[in-house]
């Protein structure tokens, strides 16, 4: 970035040299990506979801193409935080990576358990996923209910002294409600959105595409819903907002900075263009060149709302 | 593994729903291998919003062209198919592992399912100069390709379900029925995941080395979306960037 600019945010008591991070699920642990890009110039890396022991995720088709978007049903297939710990995350500290790991549990003492663990490490900061769609036990069922989301993240911020960032679900009638309880719980920040509950169906055969009859919905079709709920979020919490939600152009995370989210991370776009968030980044700065923007803080929630 | 604009050089039907199309990327064509994949951005908006996997069918080195062979299926091959000579795709790869090559003097047995027929092709082409190669294809109803097979097949096979062109019914029938006769050691197919799953079984059975190239649903393509995830006895792989090609032997099949 050029000197006179400055794009450090913070995301929970975490600095991060720009906005731009990536949404867990979509890069890996990062190795995939280094073909194309260097990873060390993104914000953070929200890691693939972890789970405390590994997951072989659901059958295939675990795939759906749909009207500007994807459907998936992966199922949190992962190795386990423990080979995460010993495997994945020193490669990304050698690279100079801020690591955002992302967790999720079948009960909240798995979600302890994983913060524990992660707690002796140079991981950065918790993501704490409530919110995956595609897993029959936790994931969205704890991030429905206000309640719960207060509870759990009340016990897992006692298992961390890592910044604490709790990633919410759509698929819920009052985001606000849910984002209060999580700020009220200690998080330190926030993650919106996961994905939007989805279906696709294949006429002749009758039956779902995906072999898990539903998934998880992303890509631009969902932006306006994500950024809807950026905003209407914003208004109630004092915590960074970390928005996501189909991003793939410099205009779609300006708008998301306008409404709120003091960070963005960008998903489904990588598998499209695996070199997306370095050329966002590039065209994020020539943005803020043209539009006379010193510090990118400038513009977080500065909509002007009728 | 590449990201790049290329300039098509040919699109057209080749018979119903299946088309031929030559792309032209001078790197692609010296970094590729039998059995590796592209992905294919077919056009610039956001529907269709993913690329589409396609097997690497050809290699022309000195015309620097990758042949590619498609049917269409969907809402982006369809607009694959109209694409005009002259145009630009933006394209990653050579994307996964492609098959092993490195054989000499063996009895290879090359068994291909409608689509599947064509990655078989650049195999032929590489295994034709040191082994014998007899070549089993399969279709619904119409065929095509044959005579690209002829040019390295010691001698070949063809079924069509429908009987209108050679044996009726199912190719790895006939496959069956020679395997002993023509001594295969090895074989290579790609095809319906049941025709590959019985494939796999005879091979077995048979104690004859056997390498599929499989295909699922996949966003990325190069590892990172997680949507093309299968059973090994290695636990899982990703079809994607661990394959498309597998030892049968290592393949847990689907019910």
């Amino acid at each position: 970035m050029t000197k006179s600019l400055n794009t450090t945010v913070d995301i929970g008591g975490l600095r991060i040299n720009n906005p731009i991070t990536v949404a867990s699920g979509t890069f890996g642990f990062g190795r995939e990506y280094e073909n194309f890009i260097d990873i060390s110039k993104l914000g953070g890396i929200m890691a693939k979801g972890l789970t405390l022991k590994p997951r072989e995720g659901n059958p295939t088709p675990r795939i759906a193409e749909t009207s500007s978007g994807m459907l998936n049903s992966v199922g949190l297939e992962n190795p386990g935080v423990e080979y995460f710990v010993k495997n994945e995350l020193p490669y990304l500290k050698s690279k100079g990576v801020t690591v955002i790991a992302n967790i999720s549990g079948n009960t909240v003492e798995e979600y302890c358990e994983m913060c524990n663990i992660l707690d002796n490490t140079k991981t950065d900061a918790i993501e704490m996923n409530i919110s995956c769609p595609n897993v029959k036990q936790g994931g969205v069922a704890f991030g429905t209910d206000k309640d719960i989301v207060y509870n759990i993240t009340k016990e897992v911020r006692k298992s961390t002294n890592k910044p604490l960032i709790v990633k919410l679900s759509p698929n819920v009638t009052d985001i606000r409600e849910i984002a209060k309880s999580a700020q009220k719980g200690g998080a330190d920040g926030l993650s919106l959105i996961n994905t939007l509950l989805g279906m696709a169906v294949n006429i002749k055969s009758r039956r779902p595409i995906l072999r898990n009859n539903v998934g998880g919905l992303s890509g631009p079709a969902i932006k306006p819903v994500a950024l809807r709920m950026v905003w209407q979020v914003s208004q109630v919490v004092d915590i960074p907002i970390i928005g996501m939600g189909g991003i793939s152009t410099v205009e779609d995370i300006i708008e998301f900075l306008l409404v709120g989210a003091s960070a963005i991370s960008i998903g489904t776009a990588n598998f499209i263009n695996p070199r997306v968030t370095t050329d966002l980044l590039k065209e994020l700065e020539k943005y803020m060149i043209e539009n006379e923007i010193k510090d990118i803080n400038d513009i977080v929630g500065k909509i002007k709302p009728y | 593994m590449l990201i790049e604009n290329c300039r098509v050089k040919k699109n057209e039907k080749i018979i119903e729903d299946i088309y031929k199309m030559e792309i032209i990327n001078e790197q692609i064509t010296k970094l590729g291998k039998a059995g590796q994949f592209l992905q294919i951005k077919v056009n610039n908006q956001d529907t269709p919003l993913l690329r589409r996997p396609i097997s690497i069918n050809e290699i022309k080195i000195d015309e620097k062209v990758i042949v590619i062979y498609y049917k269409v299926i969907g809402k982006g091959t369809k607009l694959l198919s109209e694409v005009k000579s002259g145009e630009i795709l933006n394209v990653i790869g050579p994307l996964g592992t492609g098959f092993e090559t490195n054989y000499e003097e063996k009895s290879i047995a090359l068994i291909g399912g409608g689509i599947g027929v064509a990655p078989l092709i650049e195999l032929g082409k590489r295994l034709s100069d040191r082994n014998k190669v007899y070549s089993y294809l399969g279709f619904a109803d119409n065929t095509y390709l044959e005579e690209e097979f002829k040019k390295f097949s010691t001698s070949i096979g063809v079924s069509t379900v429908s009987g209108r062109v050679g044996y009726k019914g199912l190719v790895v029938d006939i496959f069956k029925n020679e395997l002993i006769d023509k001594k295969i050691d090895l074989i290579f197919a790609c095809g319906p995941n049941p025709m590959l799953r019985e494939i796999a079984e005879i091979a077995k059975l048979n104690n004859i080395e056997c390498q599929v190239s499989l295909e699922e649903r996949m966003a990325c393509g190069f590892g990172a979306c997680l949507g093309c995830s299968i059973k090994t006895i290695h636990g899982m792989k990703k079809v994607c960037s661990d394959g498309p090609v597998f030892w049968s032997s290592e393949v847990i099949f689907n019910d």
